[in-house]
């Protein structure tokens, strides 16, 4: 055992995974060489001093219920196989969104009916040869616009002792269409789930 | 010192209980790898988003910890390239202008700040090692198989994190050196 060997052992000797001949010579020359000796003993107090300052510099970060929500919720979004489709068959799987299926529709439903009788308060019928417009414009001869929609429902699920949550969100536009003033209004919806 | 158990396995993944178990570990190595706290919290999610793709891909060879901690360095690493600019960190210019006085007995959580910064203003090779190391608690063959890379390559970024941490704190250290640490290494 030379002082280049002993050097460069140091960490599998702090480690304390070095065959036991090769920690014996280790030993033995720790106690011969004052400047090897005093290179483990630094390289062991910096070690202790860097775990104690490392935890202390994060001890107070913690994974807050903001936090974990927001991750939930990108998580959620991002992928629902794995964390659906391991909870049962496929016959509970369609169980499960019936209800939150119908609450999404429900809502739907009554966003139009309060929609129908609207008028955009800024309906400019007197404009004429207008090219089709984006989301949200007036067009010519009458009145159309996109009324953008967007909800969220959260599901909790307790299956035996797991408890799984879930979201779905959609997205779409409304479109409402008249042709003529006074005409009844078509309403279409074109809409976006994911879960 | 914070250790986990060594849990068996598991295949089903909920997110929820990755999150308890896992989150606040996952948090800390995070922020020691990047130095700020925002940037971490995005490389957690991200790391949770990537293990639940790949969850079916998780073969159980591994803990559960050890194999979203794998994620969290790639995605770390890959956040460090990403930067590919010279981040100017003040930390060891404020470190430099403190006086460089003797610290005593009551200075003890001061001397651990400044260790604290130093490594924070580390290489990304170099603090991922010394994170890896006296954080994560790995000896070097398990850092070598985490990273990649050879043992004499985590051994050379090791001995030359330490030196420069020396460099840096000598005064510190030798204050350590004399009078120890709560903790001691014995092998």
């Amino acid at each position: 055992m030379n002082c280049a060997r002993f050097n460069e052992r140091i960490p599998e000797f702090l480690d304390g995974v070095l065959p036991t001949e090769e920690a014996a010579a280790m030993r033995r020359h720790s106690g011969l060489c004052p400047a090897c000796s005093e290179a483990l003993e630094r390289d062991r107090a910096l070690g202790c001093a860097l775990r104690e300052a490392l935890q202390q510099e994060s001890a107070n970060l913690a994974m807050g219920p903001e936090l974990a929500t927001r991750m939930l919720a990108a998580a959620a979004g991002e992928a629902p196989g794995p964390l659906l489709s391991k909870t049962g068959g496929g016959a509970q799987r369609w169980k499960q969104w019936l209800r939150p299926c119908a609450i999404a529709a429900a809502c739907l439903t009554g966003l139009v009916f309060c929609l129908d009788d609207r008028r955009p308060a800024d309906v400019d019928q007197s404009r004429e040869g207008v090219t089709p417009p984006a989301a949200g414009q007036i067009r010519a001869g009458g009145c159309s616009v996109d009324i953008p929609y967007h909800y969220v429902v959260h599901l909790a699920q307790v299956d035996n002792e797991r408890s799984q949550d879930a979201m779905i969100t959609g997205a779409g536009l409304i479109h409402l269409d008249q042709a003529e003033p006074g005409a009844a209004p078509q309403t279409t919806t074109k809409s976006r789930t994911t879960q | 010192m914070d250790r986990q158990p060594e849990e068996a396995p598991v295949r089903e993944v909920s997110l929820r209980a990755l999150l308890c178990a896992h989150g606040d570990r996952l948090l800390r190595s995070a922020y020691l790898l990047c130095g700020n706290i925002t940037d971490a919290e995005d490389l957690v999610q991200e790391t949770l988003l990537q293990a639940l793709r790949s969850a079916g891909r998780f073969r159980g060879d591994s803990a559960v910890y050890t194999w979203l901690h794998g994620i969290l360095l790639n995605l770390s690493r890959r956040y460090w390239r990403s930067r590919k600019r010279l981040v100017f960190d003040e930390r060891p210019v404020l470190a430099a202008a403190t006086p460089a006085v003797a610290p005593g007995r009551g200075d003890r959580d001061y001397v651990l700040r400044q260790l604290a910064e130093a490594v924070l203003a580390l290489s990304p090779e170099q603090r991922e090692v010394v994170v890896l190391r006296f954080y994560e608690n790995l000896k070097i063959a398990d850092i070598a198989d985490r990273t990649g890379v050879s043992t004499g390559t985590v051994k050379s970024r090791l001995h030359y994190a330490l030196r420069i941490l020396e460099g840096r704190l000598p005064r510190e250290l030798n204050h350590f050196a004399a009078t120890g640490t709560q903790e001691e290494s014995t092998p």
